[in-house]
């Protein structure tokens, strides 16, 4: 490849210049997004397992009432290395709920930010969030259970990367929800939970945890905050693929396009360069280069921005998660994969279209292309409706269809960024559906009050300060080697809304189990070791349990206890149950409490939302920018010529605003479409045993989508009749005939 | 050795009803060394004939037969091949690459045959454009763009140059010049020169005429006293 070929690239590379710096922009935007995303999840997988990798994260937690005996006992298995007796208890202290963990040696242990961990039963160590969102610093005092205790250190856990308080408060506020460790001379009651380390299967640990009589085994992978911490990765991955891909399309067929209308235009210098001797690969080169080129610089312009952008979305993201030292990191192998495949990308959809140019003879090159024959275009057909178009909207319909490239390119660049913005705000319309369906629709209690088991006919003393109630037993169970949780509840149960007929006959189950295990109603489930009938399946998008009633769990259950610890309450006073919580030692948590963790989790899914609107916005720009741009270089002879035949600037530019309202008109429905597929094709996900995400999309979303996508068509529109009405007629023609 | 020998040669275009026949069961033989002219008027096959020539198309049948080699036969890697060593083009409508400068346009062509800057250098100066290397082709004359299209053609040294109406789109003086310059350049490198025209004047200089019509040759002649391009007038 001489001089001569790459001084033509570079120079050719001037004429395409507005196409080509969309395709560029489309590079770096996909570059951006994806390289952010990925970097984000390599960055914190490699932190959050490294955390959990210094700090001993318990491979297997037992919970129930332990001793030093029973800790030995676990101790002695074989596949245990290490294994720890702790106590765990939530205080409440005015409306901030302090869970209380005594500190283990070698098992779970702190990260230090600054201080030193506590040593005597008056100090603690509070972790990093809940101390920044109260204030908390070295040498203050917090109270839990009405003792004084002085903060020696800022801490991060292993087992708190998600500040999770429970099954339904998945994410606490801060504020309101504080982790604090305290040496095991702050207790003076048995272990409530053995934390061990060891390399052990989870059968195995169920063993273990059925001799020392645990009420339940958590292994480190079914714990919540691992839960949590497996789904956000499988989040953060599943975005980082979606909107590149998208763009990638574009990519492809901007530049399928471009090509396919340069080598038309460039035909006979395409022949006279065969002529005088360049082979037919030097000509391939000089037009792959091209966009190569362009994905080269778009690419490394879109790692640049990743860097730029990382820290930011970081510390987005960690409204949701705290891992220490968490931060952008170059992985050179993945912007080098992704540049190089940019580059592939870009030369391949050259390749694509430019094949035609490889065949012909130079002499066949270079004489005229024959005019392609005039077709009708489908309307025509209709000649009912067809003559009764005026001239200018016949030009139009028939202009935009002229060129099926163009055409779907224009279609393809609106659509796609209609999708993505439908899907940004689906997204958000789902999240809000899912927590108004279990907040407004589904739940219809106040508070949940966990006490210790009590059989049926003794009434808690709690109850006279309740209004209505509905006793429940919630069981720990395992299917198919998972842990959730089952509700026995009592008849007539309406705190939440499932069918309390169809508890009498089996279990219900929410729907997202049911295709997680593929069952229906009717179907037997196994429970443990027990064989139960589904009853029913019903949608629920958060707190997933099982439900069934006492009576057929007295039926299919051995030795099943008629005891309760659960009571659902409505109207009761939480100041009130704060007091009794203390006075009769039971735990508590408000429909209030949990909405308010739920919306937290809800604000940081904004920002990737808003990080995705911004993209579609780019990519409807990009898109419908360059296509102009296309059409415009292509057809202003055309608009010439019809400024000659003395057709007015108005009647040109109404020609063109009617051919970008069909388009629209075709594309807008598909981009709806195509952004609600995308949602339902994510919507796994976005959901776990935690949190189902509901599909919805709210109508305004689509009228939303479609002003923004309008816009930017008028946008395009208003730049591209400046340059219509700036079209010079003698000069224009001058040109062609050149 | 003759330098091309035309066996039976034919081209066809389109099919059926559209079909036309270019050239028709075409017999022919040109020594090597000649100024030769193809006189015909539109349509008459020439141009064809100079594509089949200088392997810029196929035939449909016949053979075609360079200093013995059939180049008929050759793969398109090895036609392009023949291009870059042995052929030179000069066009009616110039054809150079607007990209490219005066001294680019012919660099093109002397990279392609492994030659230096310096030998597009020269090229340009035998055509009297070294004042204009740097001139894109938008910034020069009919005339001067047809020169740059010839250094282009000779800076490769090749040893047939074709030249398809090279003066059909330029005034009386600049035709003149331009077949100055081709005579110059038969002259001096024995370059042997094919020139397509319809115009019977040029004719006159050429050592032998070659007639078409309807894409079949009338007659060749041999023209014993070729005149000087001077002393042509149309």
């Amino acid at each position: 490849m001489g001089r001569s070929m790459f001084r033509l690239l570079f120079r050719k590379m001037r004429h395409h210049l507005p196409q080509l710096t969309g395709m560029g922009l489309l590079v770096m935007v996909g570059t951006a997004f994806f390289v952010t995303l990925y970097t984000i999840y390599l960055s914190y997988d490699d932190h959050a397992n490294r955390l959990f990798r210094n700090q001993h994260y318990a491979d297997v937690t037992f919970y129930g009432s332990f001793d030093d005996n029973d800790v030995a006992a676990v101790t002695a298995h074989e596949n245990i290395r290490l294994a720890r007796g702790r106590f765990v208890r939530d205080f409440r202290e005015g409306d901030v709920t302090l869970r209380a963990i005594s500190l283990t040696d070698g098992v779970n242990t702190l990260y230090l930010y600054e201080g030193m961990i506590p040593a005597a039963s008056d100090e603690c160590a509070v972790i990093s969030r809940h101390a920044q969102a109260r204030g908390i610093e070295l040498g203050d005092t917090i109270l839990v259970d009405g003792r004084e205790l002085r903060v020696t250190a800022i801490i991060a856990s292993p087992e708190y990367v998600y500040l999770s308080q429970n099954e339904r408060a998945l994410m606490a506020e801060p504020d309101r929800f504080g982790v604090v460790y305290v040496a095991e001379g702050f207790f003076k009651s048995a272990y409530t939970e053995i934390v061990a380390l060891g390399d052990i299967s989870k059968e195995a640990a169920d063993e273990i945890g059925e001799v020392i009589g645990a009420a339940r085994t958590v292994v480190q992978d079914n714990q919540l905050n691992k839960v949590l911490f497996t789904s956000d990765l499988k989040q953060i991955r599943t975005c980082a693929y979606i909107f590149p891909l998208i763009f990638v399309l574009l990519i492809i067929m901007i530049v399928y396009v471009m090509t396919k209308r340069t080598i038309t235009l460039e035909r006979r210098q395409i022949g006279v360069c065969k002529a005088i001797g360049v082979a037919g690969g030097s000509l391939l080169f000089l037009y792959m280069a091209q966009t190569s080129f362009i994905a080269f610089l778009g690419a490394i312009l879109g790692c640049v921005a990743a860097a730029l952008l990382c820290d930011t979305i970081i510390g987005l993201f960690s409204t949701m998660f705290e891992v220490p030292g968490l931060a952008y990191v170059f992985y050179p192998a993945l912007c080098g994969c992704v540049i190089l495949a940019f580059m592939a990308l870009g030369a391949l959809s050259v390749l694509v279209s430019v094949r035609s140019m490889l065949k012909p003879m130079p002499a066949e090159m270079m004489r005229p292309r024959m005019p392609s024959s005039g077709r009708k275009v489908l309307l025509e057909r209709a000649a009912f409706i067809w003559r009764r178009l005026s001239f200018n909207t016949r030009y139009a319909l028939k202009s935009a269809l002229r060129n099926k490239g163009r055409f779907m390119a224009v279609l393809l660049g609106i659509c796609g960024s209609c999708a993505l913005l439908t899907f940004a705000l689906g997204i958000f319309n789902s999240a809000e559906y899912t927590q108004k369906a279990y907040f407004d629709d589904f739940a219809n209690y106040d508070v949940l009050i966990e006490i210790s088991p009590m059989p049926l006919e003794i009434s808690h003393p709690v109850r006279e300060h309740l209004g209505e109630i509905n006793r429940a037993l919630a069981l720990p169970v395992n299917i198919r080697g998972d842990d959730y949780r089952l509700f026995v509840v009592e008849d007539g149960f309406d705190m939440q809304r499932i069918d309390t007929r169809l508890i009498e006959d089996g279990v219900v189950i929410p729907e997202y189990f049911a295709q997680k295990w593929d069952v229906e109603a009717g179907d037997t489930l196994m429970i443990d070791d027990t064989a139960v009938k589904v009853a029913g399946v019903f949608e629920q998008g958060f707190g997933l349990s099982l439900y069934t009633g006492y009576e057929y769990a007295k039926e299919v259950i051995p030795d099943f206890p008629p005891v309760y610890n659960v009571i659902f309450a409505r109207g009761a006073d939480p100041g009130e149950l704060h007091a009794l919580s203390l006075e009769q030692g039971f735990d508590f948590s408000t429909l209030d409490d949990d909405k308010t963790s739920l919306a937290s989790v809800m604000e940081s899914l904004n920002t990737l939302i808003w990080f995705m609107l911004a993209c579609a916005v780019i990519l409807g720009l990009t898109v419908l920018y360059s296509v102009g741009q296309m059409n415009l270089s292509a057809r202003e002879y055309e608009y010439m010529f019809m400024g000659v035949m003395g057709y007015s600037l108005k009647s040109i530019i109404s020609a063109y605003i009617k051919e970008m309202v069909m388009q629209l008109f075709l594309a807008l429905p598909a981009g709806f479409e195509l952004g609600y597929g995308i949602l339902r094709a994510v919507k796994t996900a976005f959901s776990g045993d935690s949190f189902v995400l509901s599909i919805a999309i709210y109508s305004e979303s689509y009228v939303y989508a479609a002003i923004i996508v309008i816009m930017m068509s008028a946008l395009n529109a208003v730049i591209s009749c400046s340059y219509i009405s700036r079209l010079d007629i003698a000069e224009g023609l001058k040109v062609i005939n050149e | 050795m003759n330098l091309y020998t035309l066996k039976a040669l034919s081209k066809n275009y389109g099919e059926g009803e559209s079909l036309v026949r270019a050239l028709r069961d075409v017999h022919l033989e040109i020594p090597p060394g000649k100024f030769v002219v193809v006189l015909g008027a539109s349509g008459s096959g020439k141009s064809t004939l100079l594509n089949m020539l200088g392997c810029m198309d196929r035939p449909t049948s016949g053979q075609i037969l360079f200093e013995g080699a059939d180049i008929t036969a050759y793969s398109k890697r090895r036609m392009t091949q023949f291009r870059k060593t042995t052929i030179g083009f000069v066009f009616q409508s110039y054809n150079l690459l607007p990209d490219l400068n005066a001294v680019e346009n012919v660099e093109i062509s002397t990279e392609m045959a492994g030659l230096t800057r310096a030998d597009a250098e020269h090229a340009l100066a035998l055509v009297g454009l070294s004042d204009r290397a740097k001139h894109f082709p938008g910034q020069l004359s009919g005339g001067e763009q047809q020169r740059v299209s010839i250094a282009r053609a000779i800076a490769k040294r090749p040893k047939v140059l074709l030249c398809d109406e090279p003066t059909g789109a330029l005034d009386f003086e600049t035709g003149i010049m331009i077949l100055e310059v081709l005579k110059q350049i038969h002259r001096e490198q024995g370059t042997s020169i094919l020139f397509v025209t319809h115009s019977l004047e040029i004719a006159m200089i050429a050592d032998m005429v070659i007639r078409m019509r309807s894409g079949e040759i009338i007659n060749v002649t041999e023209n014993p006293e070729p005149l000087a391009p001077s002393e042509v007038e149309w």
